[in-house]
């Protein structure tokens, strides 16, 4: 007997059929990835210096504000340096959650219509937002030059570091956009809650301005230290605490490996519901 | 029937349940109240049966032909054969690539052109760049929208969606093919063009399921037809004999078509 080419069953959400069948829908993916970069590169005026705009623009507000008049201490780095180099992973990550998190219902025409792997869809969002980053990436390149920061061997860091931060921004981008097909909430909290997230991450000051006392909870938030494991390694700012980055990881993992299986547990029967 | 013996689709006690009220009705809230009260098995939900343990099995180059009134289950069957949504018990077999065609707009992105909506479509059937490629001729000439393929689809009127949608759907490198109600906003030209398309692919030994309420398409076209009543097929067999048994239940003149 030949082998189904496919068979429609009630998966459980350890079959990882999608995942299994991506290898085959690698093209679609592509096209998914260049379809939201198109949308966004080519029919906006400014196209890929939006990238760049918006961080700017925030470091040139938080100078103002930090630097000039609450004169932060940033161990010597200068201010526009210490928070673009990372309100550029900023804006990865919030745009990787918040349209990859509305990913699902944005495609829901397709959905009700043709089968492909859902997870095809905010994994499209994740890379594109990755490619973001990127091209951010060349002027904070230009930044590093002009400053004249000495680069160490911790440079070479950058890469897991990175696979940490989009770890963790996949797992949460799993979370919301399988939530966000099933419930309206989702997406009247997620601006807010984003926010909440921004200011509770080092972007614009650096941890030690936070209470003693009050570390501890401040870590919990996982990006604390992946953001200041990325300033250690290009910018030479102190290292984290050992047992902050222990629980950045295993957050991020966590937070991976239940949004993938949660994201799973729900495909099968989105369209039901978006 | 006798052409070939393998299987196109097989379908074992295939079950698909909706709770009422779940469509579009979930709330954080409704699921929060739920948990608190102690019972997720949403005792207070009614249930909806939309297909009710169906089990047959359909041999390659089999056109299907599937009729019942609306709300028999016939959109959630195909749905769920092209895998749009899971079945909630039981399980179906399909041995090959399915294009599907299920009502009009298919799987097109509306911010997208025509072209870019074909491409889009065959990498969705899991298709490489390279054989896309090699059909593009062919289905811009058939859906006859040859000035407006870089156009974005939203433009379109319904009339060219569908023309679009099956020229892609009937020459893109599926083995079994769903459609859906599809003849609705076509003109009568294209009309008679999609179903000579049709009879084209049936002789190639394309499988093919079709729902209409167009009884005169199903008996021009279909090898077999299925009645579907409340989640079940209640007569399986020629065109001839289950149209005759519908149009005597509908009194309707059996002579007509």
């Amino acid at each position: 007997m030949i082998k189904p080419y496919y068979v429609c069953k009630n998966e459980s959400s350890f079959s990882f059929r999608s995942l299994k069948e991506l290898g085959q829908f690698k093209y679609l993916l592509q096209t998914f990835v260049k379809r939201d970069l198109k949308v966004r590169y080519r029919y906006t005026i400014l196209g890929g210096l939006w990238n760049i705009i918006q961080p700017l623009s925030m470091m040139a507000i938080f100078s103002l504000v930090f630097s000039r008049i609450f004169h932060v201490e940033t161990g010597g780095v200068p201010y526009p340096l210490f928070s673009y180099s990372v309100l550029i992973i900023w804006q990865s990550i919030s745009r990787m959650v918040t349209q990859g998190g509305s990913s699902l219902s944005s495609y829901a025409y397709m959905l009700a219509k043709v089968y492909f792997p859902r997870i095809t869809i905010p994994l499209s969002i994740i890379i594109g937002s990755c490619i973001d980053f990127l091209i951010a990436c060349i002027l904070l390149i230009g930044m590093i030059y002009i400053y004249e920061v000495p680069l160490t061997y911790s440079l070479y860091c950058v890469p897991f570091i990175l696979t940490l931060i989009i770890i963790l921004g996949a797992g949460i981008t799993f979370w919301v956009s399988a939530l966000d097909a099933q419930y309206r909430d989702v997406r009247a909290a997620l601006p807010f809650l984003m926010q909440i997230w921004m200011f509770a991450t080092p972007l614009m000051y650096p941890s030690s301005l936070v209470p003693t006392h009050w570390l501890w909870l401040y870590n919990l938030n996982p990006l604390v230290a992946q953001v200041e494991l990325f300033r250690w390694s290009l910018l030479g700012t102190p290292f984290p605490n050992i047992s902050y980055i222990a629980i950045s990881i295993v957050f991020s993992l966590i937070l991976f490996c239940t949004g993938l299986f949660y994201f799973q547990n729900v495909e099968g029967t989105l369209v039901d519901k978006v | 029937m006798s052409m070939s013996k393998n299987p196109a689709i097989i379908v074992n006690q295939l079950t698909k349940q909706y709770e009422l009220g779940q469509i579009r009705e979930d709330s954080l809230k409704h699921t929060l109240e739920n948990w608190i009260r102690g019972k997720r098995g949403n005792s207070d939900k009614k249930k909806f049966l939309a297909l009710d343990n169906i089990s047959l099995t359909i041999e390659q180059g089999e056109v299907v032909g599937i009729l019942g009134h609306n709300g028999a289950g016939k959109s959630t069957f195909l749905k769920v054969l092209a895998r749009i949504t899971q079945p909630s018990s039981g399980y179906a077999e399909v041995y090959g690539r399915v294009g599907t065609l299920l009502e009009i707009g298919t799987g097109f992105h509306p911010d997208l052109t025509g072209m870019e909506n074909i491409y889009l479509n065959g990498a969705i059937l899991g298709m490489k760049e390279k054989e896309i490629k090699s059909k593009l001729d062919e289905i811009i000439a058939f859906s006859g929208i040859e000035q407006f393929i870089y156009t974005p689809v939203k433009y379109y009127s319904s009339g060219m969606t569908v023309r679009l949608a099956f020229s892609v759907a009937s020459h893109l490198e599926a083995d079994i093919i769903f459609l859906d109600e599809i003849w609705g906003a076509g003109d009568l030209d294209f009309s008679k063009k999609s179903i000579k398309k049709m009879k084209e692919m049936v002789k190639s030994g394309k499988t093919v399921l079709i729902i209409s309420h167009d009884l005169k398409i199903l008996s021009d076209l279909s090898t077999r037809c299925l009645w579907m009543k409340k989640g079940q097929i209640i007569r399986d067999g020629t065109p001839k004999e289950v149209i005759y048994d519908y149009k005597k239940e509908q009194n309707l003149p059996a002579n007509s078509l």
